[in-house]
């Protein structure tokens, strides 16, 4: 018999192999693919829909169009995870797991934050090889928004990681909405109706300021980082805005995933440690 | 209770359908809430309407406009003063040394009474080109549907009658809504059936499953057109609260919105258009939601699938709003759901499409085509669902 497969590590290569080869990854990913073929390739595709920031087509498709790509898929792939368990009666089947159903929803968390990994790096690979060989490849050692007032000085290739790490940032605190409420829920649809909802709201108080606390602390102002280099009232310096708001989105990301993992603990049954010696 | 009351129940008696309901309606009421203090919604407009004939007759009145013209449309309240009627003056006095927000409210008041003739009298001065230069124009099918317009609008009148907030709440947000918590009561109509095996059962029954679709789809409609009327007079009475009820009607062509657009409809006229459009839209998506959910195994897809399909609607027919003419690259966005759900380009801007010799308006092409792509989803939701049907 192959112990491995009893083992923390594969439940959690298991469950972030289910998300990786969901037909819904697949799809969404096919779908930014095109988009960013077009984007990269057709000039007159890139006059139509889009609006190209500084004339860099890998941090306009980066930090404006993947993200929507990348939300959509968290909404499609993750709202089910705990949920759709649910709704098929399989959830207790967690319980009969030798590390008990604890275990098996970290395992199920961690493999959710690792797939919006893996998807946000493949999408950052895919995006960069397209507008290696566009017309307007990206130059890397080039000073980035240099007409802008900005405080922060960095290269292009600075300014592409720097993008990663804060719509990661981001998207894990969707990633964790739509965790909580799918743990919460029995039925797949409302995590995901949580999630648009959120990303409705948040988009719509990112468009319009009708609030300076809800502009500056957006969910948007990380999915779209260029927005965060430009001085605000509230924030003089861009390094404070980036260091609050992205904070601030960590700590309710820690919150939503206690908030997801505790509901676990009061399921599960009291452990009966004579069976693991058995 | 007959079929239709038990599966219009059903999609009723989900609890998240309403708390989502709920919470978003709530988000909405918050953005609109917003606005109830801006110095603009408190006073620029409730302020001069009771000076509206005047600020018309002096809009209307040749010396003024000889002088607004002469000055290039930019004129000071001070320098039309002696033309027009005291009693503007006089009511914008009332306001002498209020001051709000950090605004002179007087002073503010008597910006906005100037921009209100120089602009109308603005307009009047360019459909007056616009007609001369069209009677000279070439017979065009465009330039003929211009001069017909031109020719056929109604006297227009300052902008002080809040119609523009109105017309406004159609625009993009409402319509979204909409579409977000019918799709969301709908999405797991069959899909659901299909996850509880329940579409099996229902071949063993003496009507089968034909009886039913009738119902769920009778159903379905109903809610979206619930949903429809309870989020349109949420708005409405949103609306009052904060801009208060428009205190009389005016064409459509004196809005800002619809600044030279060629379009002779009267606002409240236009406005019950978007509440109709608004109801014929939420049903045709629901008979595409309905189709979706009839061939998904699982809700949670059908209801994505039929989001990207009013989605990418919405996000067409924003791309390409600008305009008066319609293009076959902006068809599939003016021909949308979403588009027929808000009618604020379509038929606000009065666009038309131009085919041979004639300009065909792209709101009647939009109703043609949201009526087939209805019959179609029903066909084929129709087939989807019954197909396994076994005969008597």
């Amino acid at each position: 018999m192959n112990n491995k497969r009893g083992s923390r590590g594969y439940l959690l290569r298991t469950q972030l192999r289910a998300l990786v080869t969901d037909r819904g990854t697949l799809y969404i990913f096919l779908a930014y693919i095109v988009f960013a073929f077009g984007a990269c390739f057709s000039g007159n595709f890139r006059d139509t829909w889009m609006k190209v920031i500084n004339g860099d087509i890998f941090a306009t498709l980066t930090n404006l169009y993947m993200p929507f790509f990348l939300m959509a898929a968290i909404l499609l792939v993750i709202s089910p995870i705990f949920a759709g368990d649910k709704k098929s009666g399989m959830e207790e089947i967690g319980d009969t797991c030798f590390y008990g159903k604890h275990a098996w929803k970290v395992c199920k968390v961690q493999a959710a934050f690792l797939y919006i990994f893996v998807m946000c790096s493949a999408g950052y690979v895919f995006t960069l090889f397209m507008s290696l060989f566009s017309k307007t490849p990206p130059n890397f050692t080039q000073r980035v928004f240099e007409f802008g007032n900005s405080g922060v000085v960095m290269t292009n290739a600075q300014f592409y990681l720097f993008s990663f790490v804060l719509q990661y940032i981001g998207l894990l605190f969707l990633t964790s909405i739509v965790l909580a409420a799918s743990s919460k829920s029995d039925d797949p649809i409302i995590p995901l109706a949580v999630g648009a909802c959120l990303c409705g709201f948040e988009l719509a108080f990112d468009f319009v300021v009708f609030s300076p606390i809800l502009w500056e602390f957006n969910l948007f102002r990380l999915l779209k980082p260029f927005t965060i280099l430009v001085p605000t009232t509230l924030f003089t310096s861009p390094l404070k805005a980036i260091l609050a708001v992205a904070s601030t989105f960590m700590v309710f990301t820690a919150l939503l995933v206690w908030v997801t993992l505790n509901g676990a603990l009061k399921e599960e049954p009291k452990p009966q440690l004579d069976l693991a010696q058995h | 209770m007959n079929l239709v009351g038990t599966e219009f129940k059903k999609i009723v008696s989900k609890k998240y359908v309403w708390i989502i309901a709920l919470l978003v309606a709530l988000a909405y009421a918050y953005l609109i809430l917003n606005f109830a203090n801006n110095f603009n919604v408190i006073y620029t407009k409730n302020a001069l309407q009771p000076v509206f004939q005047e600020i018309m007759d002096a809009a209307y009145n040749p010396q003024v406009q000889e002088y607004v013209t002469k000055k290039g449309f930019n004129v000071t309240f001070e320098e039309i003063q002696p033309m027009i009627s005291p009693k503007i003056a006089e009511t914008i006095e009332q306001y002498q040394g209020k001051v709000y927000e950090g605004y002179d409210v007087a002073k503010e008041l008597k910006e906005e009474a100037a921009l209100r003739i120089e602009s109308l009298v603005e307009r009047n001065v360019r459909i007056s080109e616009s007609i001369e230069e069209l009677e000279n124009a070439p017979d065009t099918p465009l330039n003929r549907y211009f001069l017909q317009q031109y020719t056929h609008m109604p006297k227009i009148e300052p902008n002080l009658t809040r119609w523009d907030n109105w017309i406004d709440i159609n625009k993009t947000m409402l319509p979204l809504i909409i579409a977000f918590v019918v799709l969301l009561g709908i999405s797991g109509v069959y899909s659901d059936e299909y996850a509880s095996k329940m579409h099996g059962i229902l071949l063993t029954t003496k009507n089968g499953r034909s009886k039913l679709f009738w119902n769920k789809l009778l159903a379905s409609c109903l809610f979206a057109a619930m949903t429809v009327i309870i989020f349109q007079v949420f708005a409405a009475l949103l609306y009052t609260h904060v801009y208060g009820l428009p205190f009389k009607n005016t064409p459509v062509n004196s809005l800002t919105t619809f600044y030279m657009m060629p379009n002779t409809m009267w606002a409240l006229q236009f406005y019950v258009c978007q509440l109709i459009g608004s109801l014929l839209g939420a049903i045709v998506l629901t008979a595409v939601a309905l189709c979706i959910s009839s061939f998904c195994r699982s809700s949670l897809v059908s209801l994505f699938l039929s989001g990207v399909y009013f989605a990418l609607g919405t996000i067409w027919s924003n791309t390409f709003e600008v305009g008066f003419i319609s293009s076959f690259a902006s068809l599939p966005g003016e021909l949308s759901t979403f588009s027929l759900m808000s009618l604020t380009d379509v038929l606000g801007n009065a666009k038309v499409f131009i085919v041979g010799n004639s300009a065909i308006p792209t709101a009647k092409l939009t109703i043609v085509a949201q009526a087939i792509i209805f019959i179609v989803a029903i066909i084929l939701n129709y087939f989807f669902y019954t197909h396994k049907e076994m005969g008597a």
